[in-house]
């Protein structure tokens, strides 16, 4: 599946052949999915959460910020289709627009953590025993934190902010992707093709990135699609403590929060329908990442 | 000169119909995949003389295994027995009741696993084990099955059986496993017993001890057995008859005397042959080809897209059983314009041929 | 032999990896605020406190002598102030923790008796409508906010259906307990009065469902996964070959090797319920340690949170430490 080595850069028949690759996978992890189609409605759901955050916000029949005194606390109906929070704001308007704030934050957040975690992990596990040590150390040590505090103590330094959290978000997360990197290429780096590389006279740079990480992009896709859902949780989950994103914007987490104390009051609609918003998602998006590890790995079932 | 199955088969396949203590009759069974439906047995008909031991030959994926547990009833899903029948001791067993099934494998019926140490559960010891077997079939108790499961020990010859009925798997050599495997077979005096690549996965060393015992055993307690494998040595030293398997159908059978010096069917030609040393400077004998597709298998005879005496009648039908005495049949469809003698061995270079002794008892 | 070394590896990465627990708060705490000062003083502007506290965090000291003091302090069991509760942090801690403690462990308890039974019976029924209702339920309780479920349980259960008490803490105002251990449960029994123990039950009930869902779900699929496999290997083929009846195979011969794995889940479980904790906590009102630890966090205060993160990592480190060791004396296997 990779090329040879020493052949020369980026050129036609190579474009030609990517393609190609490109198009067979994508026919083989659509015919995988058929098999299990939790992973497509997954996959369905995602997609449409997406186009949400893109375009709702520019359709919604409320401006998200726009407190209405006149129409607090009102429930569902047919002019505030999700009610409207004690401050008057329309709920649906602010969901969707929420959408986008959300996956924003998770998709930077989880981009920045496989840079983050696909380099340490790169470094790590090329240059071998001492360097390497000291890394997993490091990794082991803030893993050993319980995800939350290490995210709330973060969060508390740095002090509440939407940009703060998409920084909790990297420092959370790049530990699961340095590991995953470091155990694909602990692995490749003794099979032989690479010897052949060197041998050749590859370089230690173009040994990885033009061999070694080309293998590691399936499972990153794995873990990423996985993680995003898991991400925009750890957000939402931030900002309802209150050490994230903080009101009057609109953020699923914060919208529950500040329907929370009208919960025992009666009026669900405040922090029920964001909190349906981030089930859906990480819903969405575990099926979406289990039915694409079934087309790495099919031994799973 | 097509002979039909069911009667006439078993009139083929050498003696009285009283000495056949289990057959299977036109079995077929496929399993339901995503890929196709894969027909793992294509009608297999196969005779088993009492107090014999009969070897089911054949590469990886004929059948082999399918057979055996299509025998005691475990075949899983999506793997399902479509038709046929299994006659053991009179009765159809596909016909019986979970409930009597079970009572009759382990009991009347008995398997022995191809690998060992895998069929022993490693959380409990050969004791338990052996208690949970005979508590289920005869009733034992805890101190009688122990005394039961220490003269058995000792019957496959592991040495110390008291302290070793106590161990775990993991405490026991393979070969010990297997010898373990093979007591605990026999403690219901089984009726029939089938091995399942016995020696597979031992060192050669053991694997002629074992091979040995178990003949020995067989004999002993009078069962009937079935050993299946994919090494003709085995089959050479230990069985009485040979059937030869392809894509789920007995290709040859007969005495294990007449397979291997009166070899007929092609495949059973090339199996042998790939076997055989030859001379310095000789190439390595193999079929060509490869083991079809069990989910697009071809018309007519499976082999003939890899045998070299192929012609337009094996695409047709299905080959017809030939009888070439003694009880040794072949399922192939040679013209018989092309008959000449021969002796096996040298089979390999030319077309299969029938024997003229024979050939001339069909006329 | 191969045991105790293992064992003592184990120990040794342990320390290793508190150490850079250590280092990593007090860098976060120390060295990256600009002024840290601010955490540890908040509002107070009295002069000569303010130079105190300067003194005791020895902030004019060189960076690596502050955390010599700062990890020394903490061996001896010093926490320092909390400025906002104007307690020492060790004193707050002492009254809160036990609450916390007590939630996730009713939670891990509630959280394995139902997804052990549940993913075995899944297992061994598959494809029926107990294996798809198992899968369904868990897969549902994965994705779902544990906040959110709280809040949901608390509209239906004590809004609407008047059954369960308001999400006000551990139990009704005017209860007196006598704290003996700070586990509410056991010290009611200790001092025989049920009246308070079923009033205790009742306001956990929904905490201890928000926090365990997610938990279950995750715990019942590994189980149903165990299960499943181990139904497939060959000894369990070679037990039906053996005539064995069905519930002998499925609940004693396959069951003894399927649960081993999922077992070494738990002590990953608890240590992931500390977290799920802090948020039940704040949605219930539960005075636990991680309600006072987001109140301090949320006011400035960083004594308190950086406490709070060292004892709850120190405490899953352990737990995976002990259920490691544990494993090794369950499974024969490892033994020899």
């Amino acid at each position: 599946m990779q090329k040879t080595p020493g052949e020369a850069g980026i050129s036609m028949p190579w474009i030609a052949k990517q393609w190609k690759k490109l198009r067979s996978t994508s026919r083989y992890a659509f015919f995988l999915m058929r098999r299990n189609p939790l992973s497509l409605v997954g996959g369905g759901i995602v997609l449409f959460l997406v186009l949400l955050a893109i375009i709702g916000p520019f359709f919604t029949p409320y401006p998200p910020a726009k407190s209405d005194i006149t129409s607090k606390s009102l429930p569902p109906s047919s002019t505030h289709w999700m009610g409207t929070d004690n401050l008057g704001m329309d709920i649906f308007s602010r969901v969707v627009h929420a959408a986008r704030t959300d996956l924003l934050i998770a998709l930077i957040g989880v981009c920045g953590a496989v840079a983050i975690g696909t380099s340490f992990g790169l470094v790590s596990a090329f240059y071998g025993r001492w360097v390497d040590e000291v890394m997993m150390r490091v990794l082991d040590s803030l893993q050993a934190f319980p995800t939350i505090i290490l995210a709330m103590t973060i969060a508390a330094v740095l002090g509440p902010s939407t940009r703060n959290v998409v920084i909790v978000l990297v420092v959370v997360n790049f530990p699961l992707y340095a590991r995953l990197i470091r155990s694909l290429v602990l692995s490749l780096k003794e099979s032989q093709y690479i010897d052949a590389a060197r041998v050749v006279g590859c370089g230690d740079a173009r040994l990885m990135f033009r061999h070694i990480l080309p293998n590691c992009v399936g499972p990153i896709y794995v873990q990423g699609s996985l993680n995003i859902g898991w991400s925009v949780l750890m957000a939402a989950t931030l900002s309802f403590i209150g050490l994230g994103t903080q009101p009057p914007a609109p953020e699923w987490g914060v919208m529950i929060k500040q329907g929370a104390r009208f919960m025992i009051l009666g009026r669900w609609w405040m922090a029920f329908f964001p909190g349906l918003f981030i089930f859906l998602f990480v819903l969405a998006s575990n099926l979406l990442g289990d039915g694409l590890q079934d087309v790495l790995d099919p031994k799973r079932r | 000169m097509t002979l039909s199955v069911g009667h006439e088969a078993q009139r083929v396949c050498g003696t009285d119909p009283e000495d056949v203590l289990l057959s299977l009759e036109d079995l077929h069974v496929v399993f339901e995949t995503y890929f196709g439906v894969a027909r793992a047995l294509s009608g297999i008909d196969l005779r088993l003389q009492t107090r014999k031991i009969t070897g089911l030959v054949g590469e990886t994926g004929c059948g082999k295994s399918v057979t055996a547990k299509a025998i005691l009833g475990l075949i899983p899903p999506p793997g399902r027995i479509v038709s046929g029948r299994i006659i053991f001791e009179g009765t159809d067993l596909l016909r019986l009741s979970p409930a009597t099934m079970g009572s009759i494998r382990g009991n009347r019926i008995a398997m022995i696993f191809q690998n060992p140490r895998a069929a022993l559960n490693p959380l409990f010891t050969v004791n338990d084990q052996i208690y949970f077997l005979l508590r289920r079939h005869q009733g034992l108790s805890r101190r009688e099955a122990r005394k039961r499961g220490i003269e058995l020990l000792h019957a496959v010859k592991i040495a110390d059986p008291e302290r070793r009925i106590n161990n775990y798997p993991f405490e026991l050599s393979t070969g010990m496993c297997q010898r373990v495997m093979i007591a605990m077979s026999l403690a219901c005096q089984p009726r029939f017993l089938i091995a399942d690549e016995p020696t597979t996965g031992l060192d050669v060393t053991i694997q002629a001890q074992i091979l040995e015992l178990f003949a020995e055993l067989v004999y002993d307690f009078g069962s009937t057995a079935l050993v299946i494998t994919h090494d003709l040595g085995v089959v050479a030293e230990t069985c009485d008859f040979t059937a030869v398997m392809y894509t789920g159908q007995i290709v040859e059978f007969g005495t294990t005397e007449d397979v291997f010096q009166h070899t007929t069917h092609p495949y059973t030609v090339g199996l042998l042959a790939s076997c055989l040393i030859g001379e310095e400077g000789e190439k390595l004998r193999y079929i060509r080809g490869s083991v079809p597709d069990l989910t697009q298998l071809p018309e007519g005879c499976t082999f003939r897209q890899r045998c070299d005496a192929a012609h337009e009648g094996c695409s047709e039908n299905r080959p017809p059983v030939v009888d070439l005495g003694n009880g040794h049949i072949a399922r192939c469809c040679i013209p018989p314009s092309s008959q000449t003698e021969d002796s096996g061995r040298d089979a390999v270079r030319r077309p299969p041929l029938l024997r003229a002794e024979n050939e001339e008892r069909m006329r | 032999m191969k045991v105790w070394f293992y064992i003592l590896r184990r120990m040794v990465s342990l320390v290793f990896v508190m150490g850079g627990v250590l280092i990593i708060i007090f860098v976060m705490g120390h060295v990256i605020p600009a002024n840290p000062l601010h955490f540890f003083i908040g509002q107070e502007s009295d002069e000569a406190y303010v130079a105190q506290v300067r003194a005791e965090l020895h902030l004019d000291d060189p960076i690596w002598k502050q955390f010599g003091f700062y990890v020394s302090d903490l061996l001896h069991g010093d926490l320092g102030m909390s400025w906002s509760t104007r307690n020492p942090v060790a004193a707050d801690l002492a009254i809160r923790l036990p609450a916390t403690f007590e939630l996730i462990t009713v939670s891990l308890i509630v959280c394995v008796l139902l997804a052990f039974p549940l993913g075995v019976v899944a297992a061994v029924k598959r494809d029926t409508w107990i294996d798809h209702s198992a899968r369904v339920t868990s897969l549902l309780g994965v994705a779902l906010p544990s906040f959110w479920l709280g809040l949901l349980l608390i509209y239906v259960f004590f809004y609407r259906l008047r059954i369960l008490p308001p999400p006000m803490g551990r139990m009704s105002i005017g209860t007196n307990i006598r704290q003996v251990t700070g586990f509410y449960l056991i010290d009611t029994l200790l001092a025989g009065d049920l009246d308070a123990f079923g009033n205790v039950v009742r306001f956990m009930v929904l905490p201890v469902t928000a926090l365990s869902f997610a938990k279950m779900g995750q715990l019942t699929r590994l189980v149903r996964s165990t299960m499943i496999e181990t139904l497939g290997s060959t000894y369990i083929e070679a037990a039906r070959a053996q005539g064995l009846r069905k519930w002998l195979i499925h609940y004693r011969l396959a069951l003894k090797n399927a649960v081993l794995p999922p077992i070494t889940q738990i002590g990953l479980i608890w240590g992931n319920l500390i977290g799920g904790a802090v948020i039940v906590e704040i949605v219930f009102a539960w005075p636990g340690a991680g309600s006072w630890a987001v109140d301090a966090a949320l006011a400035g205060d960083y004594a308190p949170i950086q406490a709070f993160a060292i004892i709850m990592a120190a405490a899953r480190v352990i737990i995976f430490l002990i259920t490691d060791i544990l494993y090794l004396f369950i499974d024969p296997r490892i033994r020899y």
